[in-house]
């Protein structure tokens, strides 16, 4: 074949290949009116380039979600092996206030970095680190384990969703902290929605205490998605797990109860200890 | 090509028609070099802006087209450069997609789809000495490479492509 033929094909595929794709008109117009400073430049941002925006977000997203619970399973296997941080070694407690500064959740102030970098004695080293994480977390270092560190970057465990509460459970029953026969949170599943848990629970309450469903507005409700700890042995069943709770300006002649707690089949809406049952147990929900 | 120092007015003129000459051609050459129609449009719209401000400097030493080769070639060069460019995953991109194929242009668009995934200095070679018919020495100017590399490269490159090009000719 001829260099000439075979620069006939390259063109062809090329142009075909192509094709929809012609210069722009005002291309010319457009250069010298960036020149001038009438326009700026304007870069094109392709689809890939959009895409690998969206990509790089959620990988930097999803790097931070798991980074914090990495650091969770840290805590929670320092726990399991030496208890409460102030009984952690000096290495362990570095690497968590380290890890805990690369996420920004402590500042890295000089005594952090002078910690870090290892210039100080190992006695100066502990009440660094001591005073660092009572400082994190607010309260005295003798106290602070797992759920005091954890409840600064994630919130109040009252607020974590309950895909976070069911990697909690998993990670206590995976590093051996809680095993069966403690509640057990799993991520909710069944027909019954949480609002339907909610509304059978206020119905079932009402009708136990022989009151108008109104009567419990003024109670405050939370809810749970768990295998109960209460649960006979074996029985791996979770529940909606609804509680209503008096609020603290209510007298105590007026209440019907300090708390009652409610638990609902997420297939069928059945109660598994029904509020008569309940109502039955001396000093119940008191 | 002339040498333009006059007013501002003959330099636009010289602009449009170095744009109305050699866009499209190196709007394609730019696709293939970066394989993204968008980055590939700003390089052309960069190279046109860089023609534009050198051009009272050009000395009419070699031809207008192996002057704005070269400088389309370094400029696709820089954006390959960029961090951005280096995260994006070129081959799955949607640019890359053919834009238009049919039943009788298999063999093009596998010729097509082969260049586009020859190496970036093959397809340099390729892109300059086929599509844009530049002779070889010109060729060596423009990437700052020894004519014998050149050659080198465009033979290595013309046996990888032999046997489409060969279908190509066939289904003719």
């Amino acid at each position: 074949m001829t260099e000439q033929r075979e620069r006939e094909l390259i063109c062809r595929a090329i142009d075909q290949r192509f094709s929809k794709k012609q210069g722009d008109p005002r291309l010319a117009k457009q250069i010298i009116e960036i020149e001038k400073g009438d326009i700026k430049m304007k870069k094109k941002l392709s689809l890939a380039m959009v895409l690998a925006i969206i990509a790089l977000t959620i990988a930097v997203t999803a790097l931070a979600v798991i980074t914090i619970k990495e650091v969770g399973r840290q805590i929670a296997e320092n726990e399991k092996q030496q208890g409460y941080f102030v009984n952690w070694e000096l290495e362990k407690k570095i690497k968590l206030i380290s890890n805990l500064a690369d996420l920004q959740y402590i500042e890295r102030s000089d005594e952090v970095s002078g910690l870090i970098k290892g210039s100080l004695t190992e006695q100066e080293a502990h009440e660094a680190a001591n005073d660092i994480i009572a400082s994190f977390t607010g309260q005295d270092v003798d106290g602070i384990g797992f759920m005091s560190i954890m409840q600064v970057p994630m919130g109040s465990v009252e607020n974590w969703t309950y895909e976070e509460k069911a990697w909690y459970s998993t990670l206590m029953r995976e590093v051996g902290i809680e095993s069966d026969g403690m509640t057990q949170f799993v991520q909710p599943s069944g027909r019954i929605s949480e609002q339907e848990a909610i509304a059978i629970a206020r119905r079932e309450i009402a009708k136990g205490y022989m009151v108008l469903e109104d009567e419990l507005d003024r109670y405050r409700v939370s809810v749970d998605f768990e295998i109960p700890e209460a649960a006979e042995s074996g029985n791996k069943q979770a529940y909606w797990h609804v509680r209503f709770e008096a609020p603290e300006d209510i007298s105590e002649d007026e209440r019907l109860f300090i708390l009652f707690p409610v638990y609902i089949h997420p297939d069928n809406g059945s109660l598994l200890w029904s509020v008569q049952d309940m109502l039955s147990i001396p000093d119940s929900g008191e | 090509m002339n040498v333009v120092k006059g007013p501002d007015n003959a330099r636009e003129q010289e602009l449009k028609r170095l744009v109305d000459a050699y866009q499209t051609s190196l709007l394609r050459m730019c696709q293939i070099h970066l394989q993204d129609s968008a980055l590939a449009e700003d390089a052309v719209q960069e190279t046109f802006l860089k023609a534009y401000r050198a051009l009272s400097s050009f000395k009419n030493e070699g031809s207008e087209k192996a002057w704005l080769m070269k400088i389309a070639i370094n400029t696709c060069r820089d954006i390959r450069r960029s961090s951005w460019y280096k995260y994006v995953n070129r081959w799955v991109s949607p640019d890359d997609l053919p834009e238009e194929a049919s039943r009788g242009d298999v063999s093009n668009e596998e010729l097509s789809s082969a260049i586009l995934k020859l190496p970036t200095k093959q397809r340099e070679v390729i892109m300059l000495f086929y599509y844009q018919n530049m002779k070889l020495a010109d060729i060596a100017g423009i990437l700052g490479i020894p004519l014998s590399t050149v050659s080198g490269r465009l033979g290595r490159t013309r046996k990888k492509l032999k046997a489409l090009l060969e279908r190509s000719d066939q289904d003719d």
